[in-house]
């Protein structure tokens, strides 16, 4: 049994507010962008076929729409570090010996250049595979290999330890 | 004569192997190589703890209700007239689902499905015995108990190398106990156990490395148990009980929503 349209668009919600979450940093700013990318997706419907793979629609115009915010002058320090939402900072206080570092990683990951953001977290919170990741982004498969290597040994210098003499992968 | 040591393995096959997108031969050979090189397993082992990190985060936001604003934007859209009037719910259907979806249910999941995947795939026979194992354990059917859902998560999330939180399957009546990391058919595998209020079990069971599989939740059933089984992304999933016990046409629905 398929689903119609609007179930289609209702199941990928979900991850497309994870997505959004980690993506933008900013609870509000999240919420507004994936509000924005559902009302341009509603309204294609008329463009809509049975079959289309509404998933990969929706991050497209999600993606579209947060390049084209990083345009605009920011009206409020939306796409830069923040503190997590007080829900999951409540959360992660819960368990801090578990994850220890997970409020660095969180933290360096608002701090990467956008396009290694966008890509990293496609691969890394959504699990989509290099080749989805790099038709999503319209680029080469090599080129968002490149971007995930210069993301990861961005976030592994950013998460050291001060002092720590590890060799990077990179 | 001492072997010479082999070069560094290029981060760029590092980042393909972690990403898992190398074919099944080159995945060994690497690996192989991997084993042999502290840096490489350093940088793998950093890169799992990122991403359990992030999971444990973000991946309750994908299980939380849909906010209001949505949930209206989408009742606008299926009310409104369109190209897919056909697809709106008439509400005078509302009620005849609520009769008759239980048993609509049970006939297309357990009979049509049934149909088209005679035998118990690999992921669904492993989930059967998991569950046959874990879910009658007087003692301590789950690692780690719901309680500690956040641990749970990256746990499991860090050692299957994607996010993966156990779904809230409030809705068909069955709350958490806890979960473990299993070995599955293509590697390791996340094992989910619910309970209902008086005491029936079902599980979920997640593994990665899938190739093929149903979109869609397929009914099967193995010696005694039963469930349904699909694929999402490079995940099998199966949700496994005993038939009777609980609804597990709902338990699929809602994981397949909320593991897609």
């Amino acid at each position: 049994m398929r689903m119609d349209f609007v179930e289609e668009i209702e199941a990928v919600i979900p991850s497309l507010r994870r997505y959004a979450h980690a993506l933008v940093h900013d609870r509000a700013a999240a919420e507004d962008l994936v509000e924005d990318c559902l009302r341009r997706a509603l309204a294609r419907r008329a463009e809509w076929q049975p079959g289309a793979a509404v998933k990969t629609c929706m991050f497209r115009i999600l993606l579209n729409r947060y390049r084209d915010r990083l345009r605009q002058p920011p009206a409020r320090p939306t796409l830069v570090a923040a503190p997590p939402p007080p829900r999951l900072a409540d959360r992660l206080a819960h368990h801090p010996a578990a994850h220890p570092a997970v409020h660095d990683v969180q933290q360096a990951i608002a701090r990467l250049p956008a396009d290694q953001r966008v890509a990293l977290l496609l691969v890394m919170l959504e699990g989509m595979s290099v080749d989805e990741a790099a038709a999503l982004l319209a680029i080469s498969r090599q080129a968002l290999i490149a971007r995930l290597a210069r993301a990861r040994a961005a976030l592994s210098r950013m998460t050291a330890p001060q002092g720590d003499a590890r060799r990077s992968i990179a | 004569m001492p072997t010479p040591p082999e070069d560094p393995v290029p981060k760029e096959s590092l980042i393909r192997f972690h990403a898992d997108d190398l074919p099944g031969a080159d995945r060994r050979a690497l690996a192989d190589r991997i084993d042999g090189d502290p840096a490489s397993r350093a940088a793998l082992a950093e890169w799992d703890l990122q991403d359990a990190a992030m999971a444990a985060i973000y991946a309750p936001l994908a299980e939380e209700a849909l906010p209001p604003r949505y949930a209206a934007l989408l009742d606008e859209a299926r009310t409104a007239p369109g190209p897919q009037r056909h697809a709106a719910r008439p509400r005078s259907g509302i009620l005849l689902l609520a009769v008759l979806g239980p048993v609509l249910g049970a006939l297309i999941g357990w009979g049509a499905s049934r149909a088209f995947w005679p035998a118990p795939p690999a992921t669904a026979a492993a989930a059967a015995q998991a569950f046959r194992i874990y879910a009658t354990d007087a003692t301590r059917p789950v690692e780690l108990s719901a309680a500690e859902a956040g641990p749970l998560a990256a746990w499991i999330s860090a050692r299957l190398g994607q996010a993966i939180a156990p779904p809230d399957l409030g809705r068909a009546g069955l709350t958490l106990m806890g979960g473990r990391v299993l070995p599955g058919p293509g590697g390791a595998a996340a094992f989910f156990l619910y309970q209902t209020a008086t005491g029936q079990r079902a599980a979920l069971y997640v593994t990665t490395g899938c190739t093929a599989g149903p979109d869609r939740p397929t009914a099967f059933d193995t010696a005694g148990l039963g469930g349904f089984w699909w694929q999402s992304r490079s995940l099998c999933i199966a949700a496994v009980g005993i038939p009777g016990d609980v609804t597990l046409h709902r338990v699929a629905t809602l994981a397949y929503d909320a593991l897609l």
